[in-house]
């Protein structure tokens, strides 16, 4: 039902939550500093607005009067609050909610993913977890955008997501959407195979106190908190995290998460409208190998924050202006003496990297028939690691864009959408990413869509930039791994596409269908260099190599009585290209088997009428082999089973459930050694509002 | 025989009586009083419409259109003056100080919310020179609207307040006759808002705005249509700003047609010795649509004029069904 407005989040055609402005490019690290400490101390002051006001409290009865009927109300759901129906998004767009995410039982974020069609999890590590759209990828999340609440998260340093770093509690999540395909027009480099939008709750949705307990096998055990409050014009939420778990059989990999967010909603007059948000993830993940000379057992400490801000101005119903400013701090601590007592080689892989984004966004509806979107970003990201880039400098990219994405209503029943994004990188230079899509309604309830959309994946800086090497402390280089290249160029993907979606409202069915073809161009690739003596082999990076993708996606809501829903994604897909892995002599491998030609998931949610919800997830996914040392997983399933019993008394409600997962058997989904079992997990949890 | 030839004298008598008194009547036609809340806005709008439709008419009142302010000055001064023979109050806030300065004058009060106007009986001994054109408009109305509109739409919330409880007889009477399932939730301050929306969302079609100043006020309005929309539920507002600011419908009276109403009134009073009518809901409405909304929730919806014209057509007694 949506697709693009800010409340829904995602943005096919708008960018979905509000986008941001022109930064002072200049600023200087202290006037940096000083604008975000003036960030902090609005919110500090809006927080503090907040205590008076919860005791200024008087209970006058209000009369009645003609002002109910006859005043002035504000617009509340202005155009980029709606979301688009799916039938006018120039895009395919999957929609988990949070009854789903609760339904699947699943702790981690990732592993609701494996609901979108299409969509591939692996994991080489219990902190390492490769989200992919379309199979083809490393360990890390390359070519997916993430945005939270409308703040990238895709970390430009090494080029990736990791989703167990993320300052983000799967509690306070509202709805994910995700939009299959390339949408470089909205939201610029990255936005490459997908975008997936994830929007948290409303501060004022989430009042009064709620607390979660899970314990079960793995040694896994997670506590939540969380405390909502407020008064009319500003509501507020904190929530706090714990996790932690044993990780794989035989793997380094136990990890400590401790997850601190805040939320605040400020209604500053009918028009405006504030929100802060903050947010901590921190704590001690294993890594390492046992008894590994350069690889040692060891913690890594993570330690990630954000602070963001955005204004929303409502001007009427049809116009509207945004503009939001975010910091992301990233920072991982891993510095290992080799030999600890004698320590002859320090290995150094700390990484710090920031980022600061501002951003403008106009929605305006300059004719009956037109809705337009446009605005600017300003991006600075920072980076230092002495161990990825040979130096302990700062490196600092800036980034530049300006969007437009336009809808045209030809006639009552077609819709044309067309938008570019230009974005200029100090590394990368410029380069336009356009999209064009028209929808037709062919009755009531079916639309076909056929759209084209482009997009790039900007070199990350570890491409650009990387010099990792083992050196003695004198300065001795034992051994080299891998080497930048500052002249690459993104990696570019064209995708053609021709939808249909139909919707049997008398049979509570819903269908997306979607077949499409990929082209992807200049892949980033990193090939061994043999030439190397008297090093060992390194890697260097190229753009050298091309796929092309053709498949088909089947998305199906069926809800046959109000208490009962299927939500089915069948995926098909057929791969075709190479990439370059070795220099001398060149040599290429072949991209088909990164990618299965089936991948299938089901979830089954049922309320029975008193108490109790019983819910299904199964998945299953056809052979496939992530880069980097995957193996081929074989066809392989997924069985989980949820069962809740529900009590409400009074502003109480309070909830058990047990979770049963991976009940079909052991399956591995990256690394044949890493194996997951069958587990169960038992969560308590209770909410007073 | 007799009593005949008496009734007839008595009748030359009266008519008599009448030639001599009859053009002095006529030179001062009845007066009425417009006492409006506030001079512009839709205060004035009412008055505006009072008055022209008035101004062709014969035998119309002779119409004194003053603010409350003027009225209560007036009230001070000449106690001994001619007093009008009916006051028509446009608001609450006339109605109310009107009501206490002028406790005998036969009063009409319009632009008022039901629920106000029966507070205001309530305080006052004498109600029988008081009637009353309302603002909102009738329960059963609202619900054929939903019926009219939205025919899937069979499970109806709605979030009561301090003010409007007493009104949950009625409506779950009309809601009973139209098949419609409805939920209710009542709340004592605005705090209790999102609770209660979120314990009545998930297993509701529709919210019906029932006018309470705890429910719906510029502060609750904006949580109440952000948690409305987060649960896909459309609202069925309180009029056109509703709309405009992200309810899916509403029906609603203009001031225009609140005038016309007025003027109407009028002149059948003056048709009948001034003579109250029984307090009445709007005659005259309007539907209003919110195309954007309804598309974003997958609603399809007819135009708002073809959506009047059934509503009506139910409101003349013809069924929703056979429409």
């Amino acid at each position: 039902m949506r697709c693009c407005f800010q409340l829904c989040g995602v943005a096919c055609f708008f960018r979905a939550p509000s986008p941001g402005k022109i930064i002072k490019e200049r600023a200087a690290p202290t006037a940096r500093a000083g604008y975000f400490a003036a960030c902090v101390l609005r919110a500090a002051a809006v927080l503090l607005a907040v205590v008076p006001a919860l005791h200024a409290e008087e209970t006058v009865p209000v009369p009645l009067t003609e002002a109910v009927f006859l005043g002035e109300v504000p617009v509340v759901l202005s155009a980029t609050r709606l979301s688009q129906p799916l039938s006018e998004s120039p895009a395919s767009i999957t929609v988990i909610d949070r009854q789903m995410i609760e339904a699947s039982g699943a702790l981690d974020l990732p592993d609701v993913l494996r609901l979108v069609p299409g969509f591939q999890v692996g994991h080489t590590h219990s902190s390492l977890v490769a989200v992919t759209y379309h199979g083809a990828s490393d360990a890390y999340s390359r070519r997916l955008q993430v945005l939270i609440d409308g703040r990238s998260v895709y970390n430009a340093a090494f080029g990736g997501v990791l989703w167990n770093d993320l300052p983000l509690a799967l509690e306070d999540i509202e709805r994910i959407e995700v939009i299959r395909g390339p949408n470089g027009a909205a939201y610029g480099a990255n936005a490459f195979s997908a975008v997936v939008s994830i929007v948290t709750r409303h501060a004022a949705d989430d009042q009064g106190t709620f607390a979660k307990l899970t314990a079960g096998d793995e040694q896994t055990r997670k506590g939540v908190l969380r405390y909502g409050g407020g008064s009319d014009d500003v509501s507020y939420r904190g929530t706090l995290s714990y996790r932690t778990d044993e990780g794989f059989d035989n793997l380094v990999d136990e990890k400590r998460i401790s997850i601190a967010t805040f939320r605040t909603d400020y209604r500053a007059s009918n028009r405006d409208q504030l929100e802060f948000q903050l947010g901590y993830n921190g704590g001690a993940r294993g890594d390492g190998v046992e008894g590994d000379l350069f690889d040692p057992a060891r913690k890594v400490q993570a330690s990630n924050h954000f602070e963001q801000i955005r204004w929303r101005r409502t001007l009427t119903a049809d116009e509207d202006v945004n503009l939001q400013f975010y910091h992301n701090y990233f920072r991982t601590s891993d510095t290992t003496r080799i030999p600890v007592n004698a320590p002859l080689v320090t290995y150094i892989q700390d990484l710090l990297s920031e980022r600061y984004d501002l951003e403008f966004q106009h929605t305006v509806r300059p004719r009956r028939d037109t809705r337009l979107v446009w605005g600017a970003e300003a991006r600075l990201d920072r980076t230092s690691g002495e161990g990825w880039f040979g130096a302990p400098d700062l490196i600092d990219s800036r980034l530049y864009r300006l969007f437009a994405n336009a809808e045209w209503r030809l006639a009552p029943d077609w819709l044309l959408n067309a938008g570019a994004l230009y974005e200029y990188g100090d590394t990368d230079g410029g380069h336009v990413s356009p999209r064009i899509a028209i929808n037709h309604h062919l009755a009531r309830h079916h639309t076909l869509r056929a759209s084209y959309s482009e997009a790039v994946r900007a070199p990350s800086l570890f491409e650009h930039r990387a010099n990792t090497s083992v050196k003695l402390d004198s300065g001795f280089v034992l051994d080299r791994q891998y080497l930048g290249d500052t002249a690459l160029s993104p990696e570019r993907i064209g995708s053609y596409e021709l939808g249909y979606l139909g919707e049997f409202p008398a049979h509570g069915l819903a269908l997306d269908v979607k077949i499409y073809r990929e082209e992807i161009r200049d892949v980033l690739t990193a090939a061994k260099d043999t030439t190397t003596v008297p090093f060992d082999p390194y890697y260097v990076f190229r753009n050298d190599g091309d796929t092309d993708t053709y498949g088909a996606e089947l998305q199906v809501k069926f809800r046959p009585a109000p208490r009962t829903q299927f939500i089915y994604a069948d995926a098909y897909a057929r791969q075709r290209g190479r990439m370059l892995t070795d220099l001398t002599p060149p040599t290429y491998v072949d991209i088909a088997p990164s990618t299965p030609r089936h991948t299938r998931s089901l979830l089954v949610i049922h309320r029975f009428p008193e108490h109790l919800e019983a819910s299904l997830t199964y998945h299953r996914i056809g052979n496939m082999a992530f880069f980097s040392g995957g193996d081929d997983t074989g066809v392989y399933d997924i069985l989980n089973l949820r069962l809740a019993y529900r009590l409400r008394a009074g502003g109480l409600r309070g909830e058990i459930a047990l979770v049963g997962q991976n009940l079909s058997g052991d399956y591995f989904d990256f690394d044949n050694k890493l194996l997951f079992h069958r587990r169960y997990l038992l969560n308590l949890s209770a909410e007073l509002r | 025989m007799e009593s005949r030839g008496l009734r007839g004298r008595l009748l030359v008598f009266l008519l008599a009586v009448l030639a001599t008194v009859a053009p002095s009547r006529a030179a001062t036609a009845a007066a009425v009083w417009i006492v409006l809340s506030q001079e512009r806005g839709a205060y004035g709008e009412v008055a505006d419409t009072v008055k022209s439709a008035l101004a062709q008419k014969r035998g119309a009142p002779a119409l004194e259109i003053m603010t409350l302010a003027e009225a209560t000055t007036r009230a001070g001064e000449d106690r001994a003056g001619r007093k009008p023979d009916l006051i028509v109050t446009v608001g609450a806030q006339a109605a109310r100080q009107i009501a206490t300065l002028y406790p005998r004058a036969p009063l009409l009060h319009t632009l008022i919310p039901r629920l106000a106007f029966t507070e205001l009986a309530h305080g006052q001994a004498a109600v029988r020179h008081r009637s009353a054109i309302f603002l909102d408009q009738p329960v059963d109305r609202q619900l054929d609207l939903v019926r009219v509109a939205l025919p899937r739409h069979k499970r109806v919330a709605v979030v009561l307040g301090p003010s409007s409880r007493q009104q949950l007889g009625e409506l779950r009477a009309a809601a009973r006759e139209r098949s419609l399932s409805l939920s209710v939730e009542t709340i004592s301050e605005e705090g209790e808002l999102i609770g209660a929306l979120n314990r009545l969302l998930d297993d509701s079609d529709v919210l019906l705005s029932v006018a309470d100043p705890v429910v719906f006020s510029g502060a609750t309005i904006h949580h109440l249509l952000l948690t409305t929309y987060r649960y896909k539920v459309p609202v069925v507002g309180l009029s056109r700003a509703y709309v405009e600011a992200g309810a899916l419908i509403a029906v609603y009276s203009t001031p225009q047609q609140i005038g016309r109403q007025i003027a109407e009134v009028l002149g059948r009073m003056a048709a009948n010795g001034w003579a109250l009518p029984a307090p009445q809901y709007p005659k005259y409405f309007a539907v209003a649509v919110n195309e954007r909304v309804a598309a974003s929730l997958g609603i399809i919806l007819d135009e708002e004029e073809a959506i009047l014209h059934r509503l009506m057509a139910v409101g003349r007694g013809e069924s929703a069904d056979s429409l």
